[in-house]
């Protein structure tokens, strides 16, 4: 036979340092704090496990980066030593390309001298050319002042002076100018 | 009446989810910052191990391009350049069918104006050359073909009785000794 007693019981009290607390509350709360506790180791032992992990891979990584560190200063030598030699190559490409640079410049003057006209003289100035020579007539002397002047973008032709010479000859002075706003000197494009 | 009493279990229990989250999320903020640090040493790493990777990968072209220019390069190293170009110069002028007048070192430095930087260490020349235009066009197209290394500048053109004098200026180079930076 069974005997429960179902009569409702009294409740139950501690009393701590005077202060009468409820059990059953007490207990709870102190459940409530345990599940506090628990979420908040289980949290750091997380993050341990994280850190320690990362920091695991990193030093892996670090001690197979310090392997090749010798490996890896021979490349960037060897990188340096390629981009030293190539500015070399370039530069003296450069210089040997100069020569045909020069004698085009000098030819596109001449390829742009139409007839009855002819130079006497092609020289270099600060932002182009100073041309000398002799016309046949003044309708020859213009057609050639409008043909070197048009013959590149950026290049403009002028005359400077004319004057009777023999005959109907005419010795003429003109200018073949850079019109670039920066113009390097000596590098005319013409 | 019994409110209070009746809502106490519910109110712990709110305060043990609110506690939770609060020392959830403390722990996860002093964390962080040092999960923080050691994630991007190791990005900073493993992106250094590929850049590693792809710089090894590429180490045997870089050695056979070395080779390559530096082969190149010897050939730019000349004892006495300016002997050479002279010497050139005049097998180029027998060549092309034009007479060397004069060939002299330029007081005006630099000849062609074009030495603001530059690799190589120059010494400037002034060149006279007479003959016919063709010809010339040749001789100063050919000027810095040669062994050594020539910077031809612009030309000055003028007729000289039948034929036509070239006054060129120009600038021998040999890579510049001093720079404490040749491969």
């Amino acid at each position: 036979m069974i005997r429960a007693n179902l009569l409702p019981r009294p409740k139950e009290h501690i009393t701590f340092f005077g202060l009468s607390l409820n059990g059953e509350r007490l207990r709870e709360a102190l459940l409530g704090l345990l599940v506090v506790l628990f979420v908040a180791l289980l949290g750091i032992g997380i993050e341990l496990i994280r850190l320690q992990r990362l920091q695991g891979a990193a030093s892996d990584a670090e001690r197979f980066l310090s392997a090749q560190a010798r490996e890896r200063a021979e490349a960037k030598s060897l990188a340096l030593d390629v981009a030293r030699y190539q500015e070399y190559s370039r530069e003296a490409q450069a210089m040997r390309d100069s020569g045909a640079r020069a004698a085009v410049a000098i030819a596109r003057i001449g390829n742009r001298t139409p007839a009855h006209v002819w130079l006497d003289s092609i020289a270099p100035t600060h932002q182009g050319y100073g041309l000398t020579g002799q016309s046949k007539s003044i309708d020859s002397l213009g057609i050639a002042v409008l043909s070197l002047g048009r013959a590149l973008p950026g290049e403009r032709a002028a005359l400077v002076s004319t004057e009777h010479h023999e005959g109907d000859t005419l010795r003429f002075t003109a200018s073949i100018t850079n019109t670039d706003p920066n113009p390097t000197p000596g590098t005319s494009s013409l | 009446m019994n409110d209070g009493a009746t809502n106490l279990p519910r109110l712990i229990k709110i305060a043990t989810l609110l506690c939770g989250i609060l020392a959830g999320s403390l722990v996860y903020f002093t964390f962080e910052p040092k999960v923080d640090v050691a994630q991007r040493q190791l990005d900073d790493d493993e992106s250094m191990l590929r850049s590693d990777e792809v710089m090894f990968s590429a180490m045997p072209g870089l050695r056979l391009k070395r080779a390559q220019l530096a082969s190149r390069y010897a050939g730019l190293l000349t004892e006495n350049p300016e002997a050479v170009f002279l010497r050139e110069l005049s097998g180029l002028a027998r060549l092309r069918g034009v007479s060397i007048v004069s060939a002299s070192l330029s007081t005006e430095f630099p000849a062609t104006g074009r030495t603001s930087r530059t690799l190589f260490q120059r010494t400037a020349m002034q060149l006279e050359l007479h003959g016919e235009y063709r010809s010339l066009l040749s001789a100063i197209s050919d000027l810095s073909r040669g062994t050594v290394v020539v910077d031809v500048g612009l030309p000055a053109i003028r007729r000289d009785g039948t034929a036509l004098l070239a006054t060129i200026p120009l600038e021998i180079g040999e890579p510049a000794q001093d720079d404490g930076k040749q491969p």
